[in-house]
């Protein structure tokens, strides 16, 4: 279950370097869909620099679950942006498969990640 | 099994107060909010024209930000409902940054993002554990 946890968090990371780094690179393909979305050209750099660091956290073992909790921020912010220009029901969910794969890939690796998620929660 | 409290809950007094507050202050917000987009307070419709979002998504992203908000109510989903949560202002954050609105109106949803996080860190030791921030 571990390296199947590997396995999976790599899927993410390894789509998430290639994404962040076609955000810096802005072949036209990358600019096109972006602008599509309604985002200004000059915002997909940050965009892209934001997710490579976020990535970097969430392979970094000690910052893990943060990066994971970024990545969800970055993930929802791409569901919104398909959902607002009502795009087909794949785009809009595609970013949560990446979300799912992000969290169970952690969740697998570390079994203190569920027992955080669905143990105990609050108490207040 | 422990009860949750027993579990998680902070030794010093006037932490968790101030956590319980920020659960409630978030909590009491986003039902205000919800309820708001549910039935199209004013300022709704203005605020969803600014964002160039459709209004008739508006019933929808109101039962969302409910469901979610139930979810982090219920102490065994809250930090289940808060990575839910993170999803949602990730995607107020987009949508803000997207029309082009100010630093503030577009960083607010990070800042809520960290009032909703900030008493599921202090109540709950195993997510204090995971989150290296102010590791002792």
């Amino acid at each position: 279950m571990i390296y199947f946890g590997y396995a999976l968090s790599a899927v993410a990371v390894l789509f998430f370097l290639a994404d962040g780094a076609s955000k810096l690179l802005k072949p036209e393909p990358v600019v096109k869909a972006t602008v599509q979305l309604g985002y200004a050209e000059s915002a997909i750099r940050p965009i892209g620099l934001a997710l490579l660091a976020f990535t970097v956290i969430y392979v970094l073992p000690a910052t893990s679950a943060f990066g994971a909790i970024l990545l969800t921020g970055y993930l929802g912010g791409a569901v919104a942006s398909n959902i607002r220009v009502q795009a087909t029901a794949f785009n809009c969910m595609f970013p949560m498969i990446f979300a799912i794969l992000v969290w169970a890939g952690l969740a697998l690796r570390n079994p203190q990640i569920y027992t955080a998620l669905f143990h105990h929660g609050a108490g207040a | 099994m422990q009860t949750t409290v027993e579990n998680s809950a902070p030794q010093a007094g006037p932490m968790l107060w101030t956590a319980r507050a920020l659960y409630g202050l978030a909590t009491l917000f986003m039902l205000f909010d919800s309820g708001a987009k549910l039935f199209v307070a004013p300022g709704v419709a203005d605020a969803f024209r600014r964002q160039d979002m459709s209004l008739s998504l508006a019933p929808v992203i109101a039962t969302i930000l409910l469901a979610l908000t139930v979810l982090y109510v219920i102490p065994r989903t809250s930090v289940f409902g808060a990575v839910l949560l993170t999803g949602y202002f990730g995607g107020a954050c987009a949508c803000n940054l997207r029309a082009g609105f100010g630093p503030f109106e577009t960083l607010f949803p990070v800042i809520f993002g960290i009032v909703v996080w900030a008493p599921i860190y202090l109540l709950n030791k195993d997510v204090r554990r995971l989150i290296p921030v102010l590791r002792r």
